[in-house]
């Protein structure tokens, strides 16, 4: 076995290079000349020949098939990237535990990734323990939490009928969410506590990946669950389930998805993170506009990024909510890529709050130190660097306030007494 | 399904019980059948479903191992951390020292998950197997690719031969012979350069 073993460790590394090789070949095969390879050298040379220039120009971007990856997906397609001397090369992820993995061996440079995960990941909850970085926020509001047609035909239509089934019949509830640490799992605790249902001891939780919640509810005993868009439309569209909450109504303009990497990557490569940042601020731009967001649901719905039907990403993603249950809105809080900004900016509040939820829920034992451990991974410096860049207006604080579906005010000015403040806890 | 190698369970890795979770790619089976040989106890080969944790309770396996590109990881992330507080903890393998393992497992395309406590020196040969194996079937899905590329660029290269011998009035070597210089000219792959004259061919004759 051990010469076995040796022989393959030789002879793997060259596989890739053949293939690389090839693909390189191929690449060049389309154009005329061998100048179809230069121009990323050009644009970059031509952009920054001084000390800002990119350490590297290909940056390898991981995300997850949910609507909230449009801004990865459009720099790369629209060329947002190129204007600042990089190529992002999205890379389609099966899995969140994946996409921490890939991170922290450095086959991604950065992602597309759940807010919570991150804090999760740097302070070692259930699994790797690795500093990690969050460069910006990606999105605001658009997750949901769906119920199944089940419930709907014992006629529970609301959170408070629901606590009520769990009371007086019970047995094994079961809600999904899409990762312990992540911002589905918190939206889904926080909005069952303010139903009065404790999530820990009330009902069962499990983890489902995003493309098969759907499938899933579909064939297994599922109650609920809370995931991105376009899988809550999609119950409704495949009449298995119906919209009970939007995330925007637990939290009017939640957190949600950021652009992560390691803190070692950005360390090292401080000018490509800014101009990854960049771009994506460009990107978030062009997504907010009302008269390009048609067209960002077709180029997403693609089968290589999101792979769902263009109608069932549009209607939400345009802010045209219809709940399942006959209740048609336009939503002011819809799914925001940038809102001038106020959307990217990393606010330390915004970090801390999943911070206090870890608590809250017993993911973390005892308070880490809040602030200390948010200026840690938020990386404010570099944003506001990346924001000027792209021309882009910075909040005057890095916190701010919000209250919550329970009446309670977040204003990141007590985590630790916000955090012991809850009644329903782990 | 239990399954033990009779003739080596002595060895000491026997003492180590394996879950294998199968998403349905076909690289558990051909694992299992690796670390079955290997003397390694596959006490269990299960299917993704919503009921994982509660499979993990009642077979109780020392690790869980599944494709790291498996949608399915992020279902045990959540059973590593609801069990956590339980007397049973189920950790992921993630101890520090042995990084470089995990990334050549991880790269290799398995992901471990150790159930409960156990040494991390015994989990190294383990790996060692699954790495192996995932290698293996890299390298032939690898080979395999190769060689259809390898049939496509001859065949598209004869087909090349045919037009220049047709159009330029010019003998099957001498075609052979533009086409290799006009590749090694532009740097070019032989194979890439046929696929040029082919479809400018097809243009033409529109």
């Amino acid at each position: 076995m051990d010469s076995k073993h040796t022989l393959i460790d030789t002879s793997l590394p060259a596989a890739p290079e053949r293939r690389d090789f090839l693909k390189g070949a191929l690449s060049v095969m389309g154009s005329t000349t061998l100048l179809g390879a230069l121009p990323a050298g050009i644009a970059s040379s031509a952009w920054a020949a001084g000390s800002d220039k990119p350490e590297k120009t290909e940056v390898k971007v991981g995300f997850i098939p949910l609507t909230d990856c449009a801004s990865v997906i459009v720099a790369s397609k629209m060329g947002f990237d190129k204007k600042y001397g990089i190529t992002i090369v999205p890379s389609k992820e099966a899995s969140w535990a994946a996409v921490r993995d890939k991170m922290v061996n450095g086959e991604l440079d950065a992602a597309h990734v759940l807010y919570g995960l991150m804090y999760g990941v740097h302070l070692g909850i259930g699994g790797p323990k690795k500093d990690m970085a969050v460069l910006m926020t990606l999105n605001q509001n658009g997750q949901g939490i769906t119920l199944s047609n089940q419930l709907k035909a014992k006629g529970i239509t609301n959170g408070a009928a629901l606590a009520k089934l769990i009371k007086a019949e019970p047995r094994e509830y079961t809600f999904a969410q899409t990762f312990p640490t992540g911002t589905h799992a918190m939206w889904l605790y926080y909005w069952l506590a303010a139903q009065g249902i404790n999530p820990m001891s009330d009902v069962k939780t499990i983890v489902v990946p995003p493309p098969q919640m759907v499938a899933n509810m579909r064939v297994d005993n599922m109650d609920g669950y809370c995931v991105g868009e376009p899988w809550n439309a999609r119950a409704i569209a495949d009449n298995i389930g119906f919209t009970v909450a939007t995330t925007q109504q637990i939290w009017a303009g939640h957190p949600e998805k950021v652009l992560g990497s390691t803190g070692d990557w950005v360390k090292q490569n401080p000018n490509t993170a800014r101009a990854l940042v960049a771009a994506l601020l460009d990107a978030s731009r062009y997504i907010d506009d009302v008269k390009n967001r048609a067209s960002v649901a077709k180029l997403i719905s693609d089968k290589a990024y999101v792979n769902a039907p263009e109608p069932v990403i549009e209607g939400r993603f345009m802010g045209a909510y219809e709940d399942g249950l006959g209740k048609k809105w336009q939503d002011p809080n819809l799914m925001k890529f940038f809102d001038g900004g106020k959307v990217n900016f990393p606010y330390l509040s915004d970090g801390m709050w999943f911070l206090t939820q870890h608590k809250r829920w017993g993911l973390l034992k005892a308070d880490p130190d809040y602030l200390g451990v948010a200026k840690q991974i938020n990386q404010i410096a570099l944003y506001k660097e990346a924001a000027a860049m792209a021309k882009v207006a910075v909040p005057g604080s890095d916190l701010r306030s919000a209250k919550l579906i329970d009446g309670v005010v977040w204003d990141g000015k007590d985590p630790k007494g916000y955090a012991a403040s809850f009644k329903i806890r782990a | 399904m239990v399954l033990a190698s009779p003739f080596l369970c002595n060895r000491e890795m026997t003492v180590l019980t394996v879950m294998l979770v199968n998403d349905g790619s076909g690289k558990a089976a051909a694992l299992k059948e690796a670390l079955t040989q290997a003397g390694v106890r596959v006490i269990a080969e299960v299917e993704v479903s919503l009921r994982l944790g509660e499979m993990i309770d009642s077979i109780r396996p020392d690790i869980v191992l599944i494709d790291s590109d498996a949608p399915s990881r992020d279902m045990l992330e959540h059973v590593c951390v609801v069990s956590a507080h339980s007397e049973r903890p189920v950790v992921m393998f993630t101890d520090d020292a042995r990084r470089d393992t995990i990334r050549a497992a991880l790269s290799a395309g398995v992901a471990a998950y150790v159930v409960g406590e156990v040494v991390p020196e015994r989990i190294q040969p383990l790996l060692e197997v699954a790495i192996e194996r995932y290698s293996l079937e890299r390298e032939r899905r690898e080979e395999m690719d190769n060689m259809r590329q390898r049939l496509a660029d001859r065949q598209v290269v004869e087909k090349a031969k045919g037009l220049l011998m047709q159009m330029k009035g010019i003998g099957e070597d001498e075609a052979y012979r533009q086409l290799r210089e006009r590749a090694m000219k532009a740097q070019k792959k032989l194979g890439d350069v046929a696929r040029e004259v082919v479809e400018l061919a097809n243009w033409l004759k529109g």
